[in-house]
């Protein structure tokens, strides 16, 4: 628990700011993009190296994980061009926050058989599909998905 | 809809490629990154046939790099492709034609037992590894192209390199049955695959490649060559017919040598323009006409409505598979590339 309040406190702080500030879009990005997407890629890769038990369970919750990413994209893709500007601002200041998350754990996951690339390569299959759901050009996407991870 | 799934031919190439196209993120970035990186659709065209029927089509840059494989990120070179797959799935395309190394990487590691990528099972019946196609072009390029260099084939040598692969065995069969070719030369790096492949023609002679070459009067390079080779021309025969089937063309023999002719095989020129951006990308001499066969037979099954793996797996091409994509090529506006 420690640990996941340290993991989780920059996007969770960021979400904080955004809903004080009533930014209804920075909040659905991380909560509902950031958030959602990281949990499926971290439940895709986890998937082959589990044990037959824990890999029906998760299998289970990827499915409902999928169905939560897609609420906020629906909300998202109908009030697409309202939102954009503030979905570029909010992806530019709390993507390269998964980056920093993909690092810390990477020792962590290797030991269980989760290498970081594909991590990495999960997320962003998934993240952009979202922002291509969205509205967002096959260019935007990819300017999008790769944002911060230069410096990562 | 048809598509293609291909791939640059170097880390190099993928970062001068990158920056062309305006995505700087990806362009100063090392292998690491690319073996992050997710399938894209780059390009979106429209072919017209010489029949005058048109149909529209969708290339998928896996980001699969050969120097993965050189490097031994195995596991980063199947998810590019499986990933490519499935996009290209997910996008509702009816048939992709997975070039270069991707067909190479799906057979070699056996990605025929892995249908479940993330959320989506595959359906092969979706793919083609277009091999057929480019088996039946590059013969026809051996056909055509070596009396214009003095070789009469029915008294001369063809050395085929990557005998046993699936273009390789093609060849092989055509060049035998077709071709009437004197003697045939297998080479590759598995003596069991060659011994089968020799005991099925009942015809050829196995031998290692520094032994085959200085014999041959055609040479034609089907092998997997993530790296590339070094060929000491004064070894060779003269005439000497090259014609290098591989991606990327990295046979390295000098152009300029008397009496070596090197033909970039398994590519196909259209009657017809083509109005995509991709083919700039890979060094064709006319972008606007020239393709990869394997990329061409994802073309015809769409035209001919298809839809089904038509090249797959590894040394199931007949000759008349080679006869119906063959008629096919050339009725929608096709010829082997000869110049």
């Amino acid at each position: 628990m420690p640990f996941a309040k340290e993991f989780f406190a920059q996007l969770h702080d960021n979400f904080q700011t955004a809903l004080a500030e009533g930014n209804i879009v920075t909040c659905l990005l991380i909560q509902s993009l950031i958030i959602e997407t990281f949990a499926i890629a971290a439940y895709n890769i986890y998937i082959p190296v589990a044990d037959d038990f824990a890999r029906k369970i998760t299998e289970g919750v990827v499915k409902d994980e999928y169905l939560h990413l897609n609420f906020g994209e629906e909300w998202l893709k109908a009030n697409f061009e309202t939102a954009k500007a503030e979905l570029e601002t909010a992806n530019r200041a709390n993507l390269p926050l998964v980056w920093k998350m993909l690092n810390e754990v990477e020792d962590d996951a290797a030991v269980l058989g989760m290498e970081k690339d594909a991590l990495v390569e999960d997320f962003m299959i998934t993240y952009g599909e979202a922002l291509s759901n969205i509205g967002f050009s096959s260019r935007e996407v990819m300017r999008l998905s790769a944002q911060g991870l230069a410096a990562a | 809809m048809f598509g293609l799934i291909g791939h640059l031919t170097s880390l190099e190439h993928a970062k001068s490629v990158a920056k062309d196209l305006g995505y700087p993120e990806y362009a100063d970035q090392g292998l690491d990154f690319w073996c992050s990186a997710p399938p894209q659709i780059v390009d979106h065209f429209k072919v017209v046939s010489a029949t005058g029927q048109t149909i529209e089509g969708k290339y998928v840059e896996s980001c699969f790099l050969p120097e993965m494989l050189a490097n031994r990120r195995i596991k980063a070179a199947t998810r590019k492709i499986l990933n490519a797959m499935a996009h290209a799935q997910k996008n509702g395309i009816n048939i992709t034609a997975l070039g270069g190394f991707s067909s190479i990487i799906f057979e070699n590691f056996k990605l025929d037992q892995i249908k479940r990528v993330r959320n989506l099972d595959l359906d092969f019946k979706k793919f083609t590894t277009g091999n057929t196609h480019t088996a039946y072009i590059i013969c026809k390029q051996v056909e055509a192209a070596a009396p214009k260099c003095g070789i009469d084939l029915s008294q001369s040598t063809v050395a085929v390199c990557g005998a046993t692969g699936d273009i390789g065995s093609a060849v092989c069969r055509w060049l035998k049955a077709r071709s009437g070719v004197k003697e045939l030369l297998l080479v590759a790096r598995n003596q069991e695959r060659l011994n089968d492949l020799r005991a099925e023609l009942d015809f050829g002679r196995v031998l290692p490649m520094d032994e085959a070459l200085p014999l041959a009067d055609v040479v034609v390079w089907v092998a997997s060559l993530p790296k590339g080779l070094n060929v000491d021309v004064n070894r060779l025969k003269q005439p000497c017919l090259m014609v290098d089937g591989g991606y990327p063309k990295n046979i390295d023999v000098t152009f300029n040598h008397p009496g070596i002719h090197v033909l970039k095989g398994g590519i196909v020129e259209h009657s017809l323009d083509i109005d995509w951006h991709i083919m700039n990308i890979v060094n064709m001499d006319v972008p606007g006409r020239q393709l990869f066969a394997c990329f061409a037979e994802s073309m015809l099954l769409e035209f001919e409505k298809l839809h089904t793996n038509f090249s797959w797996g590894r040394n199931q091409i007949t000759l008349e598979k080679m006869d119906l994509i063959g008629e096919a090529s050339v009725r929608h506006g096709f010829r082997p590339l000869l110049t």
